[in-house]
């Protein structure tokens, strides 16, 4: 009898595909793609491969390692999905592959966990000056300043890598504090400091570029 | 609340995270400091700036080959960095298998005279292997039966005597 009832209860439901994949809920995507329907999981991989990238390449220094990792945390997931009890979001449990996947590949190549000291000035690694005219600031032209976003790149590598991790996670991918705790497995607490503390720590490498701009913001 | 008390306070103030009370007497504290209005508006203006250049878009669209890699048998999925470690071994292996073969090669081509030697006249003996040596190492690569191949023999077959001037 308990059997029978545990054999029902994880018996998956097909779901009904007269949708398009591109308009399933994540839910029956992930369903589907447990049934085996690799094209369900191809939609998955396409609505989060730019956010996987995103995390992934804050972690990396190698926009190529960065796309090569990307697509082996997606081939990761596949391996794992019948593990995946369906109690949290898709891209939460993803998220959690994610961060496993950027720690193990940061130990297999051999390197300290931070890429360089955060004493170091991270505008030496770019290996030119930043353009910064005060004269003609432009609060809305640093958003668009290319140079800055390689030097903040820079900047968020030098974080120690719990910072650097609850950062990108909250500030860049927009998660939420508590799916953060449950992906770092941390109390909540924990994140709340860490990200104060990496976003003071990125606020004092970035200062030349905040007094116009938070004058415009305020 | 004083200074150190706000401060700590203020990441989760931008958020919208600190309870109604809380965010009240960070309020109540910024009317009066000018300081600590400073820093939250160098905390929200990083906080925006993160947020608009942090992020990125893959420059490869996964789909295709995440769906062609799932659909094949796992025991022939190569990813792309497994892939290039074996390209990367191979390089290796075929870099030390000429290295070895090199000398081999120079010593039995007929009228080889080490050009080093040729400005004086005089014969400077080159470091070569003995033969059963080199044989001995192009069989541990797995090149052996190419080498052979290359190496002039008698009517019956049988290799030359190889010319060797440090056993001379």
């Amino acid at each position: 009898m308990w059997l029978i009832g545990r054999r029902a209860s994880s018996e998956v439901a097909r779901p009904r595909l007269d949708l398009p994949l591109s308009e399933l809920p994540d839910g029956l995507l992930v369903r589907e793609a447990k049934l085996g329907n690799p094209a369900a999981y191809g939609e998955l991989t396409g609505r989060y491969q730019d956010r996987i990238f995103t995390f992934v390449v804050g972690q990396v220094e190698s926009r190529e390692d960065a796309v090569d990792l990307t697509q082996e945390i997606f081939l990761k997931g596949h391996a794992k999905l019948a593990l995946f009890r369906e109690d949290s979001l898709f891209y939460t449990w993803l998220y959690r592959i994610a961060v496993n996947a950027c720690i193990d590949f940061r130990r297999r190549r051999g390197r300290s966990p931070e890429p360089f000291s955060l004493d170091a000035n991270p505008e030496s690694e770019l290996g030119y000056e930043l353009r910064e005219d005060r004269a003609a600031y432009d609060p809305e032209r640093v958003l668009e300043n290319k140079e800055l976003g390689q030097y903040l790149r820079l900047c968020i590598q030098a974080l120690p890598e719990v910072l650097r991790l609850a950062v990108i996670l909250h500030d860049i991918e927009g998660l939420p504090q508590k799916d953060i705790a449950r992906i770092l497995q941390c109390p909540l607490g924990t994140v709340k400091s860490r990200i104060q503390r990496g976003r003071y720590e990125l606020r004092e490498k970035l200062a030349p570029f905040l007094t116009g701009q938070s004058d415009e913001l305020s | 609340m004083n200074c150190p008390r706000i401060q700590p306070l203020l990441s989760d103030y931008l958020d919208g995270e600190l309870s109604a009370e809380r965010a009240e007497a960070v309020e109540h504290h910024l009317c009066g400091c000018p300081r600590c209005t400073r820093l939250l508006r160098e905390l929200r203006g990083t906080v925006r700036i993160v947020a608009h250049l942090g992020r990125q878009r893959c420059p490869v669209d996964l789909r295709a080959a995440v769906v062609q890699s799932i659909a094949r048998p796992p025991a022939r999925r190569v990813d792309g960095v497994l892939f290039r470690r074996i390209i990367a071994t191979l390089a290796g292996s075929s870099a030390v298998a000429a290295t070895l073969a090199l000398p081999l090669v120079l010593q039995h081509s007929p009228g080889h005279v080490s050009t080093i030697g040729q400005a004086s006249g005089e014969t400077i003996p080159s470091l070569v292997a003995p033969v059963h040596l080199q044989y001995n190492m192009a069989t541990s690569l797995g090149t052996a039966d190419g080498l052979l191949l290359s190496l002039p023999t008698n009517q019956e077959g049988v290799p030359h005597e190889p010319h060797n001037p440090v056993q001379r």
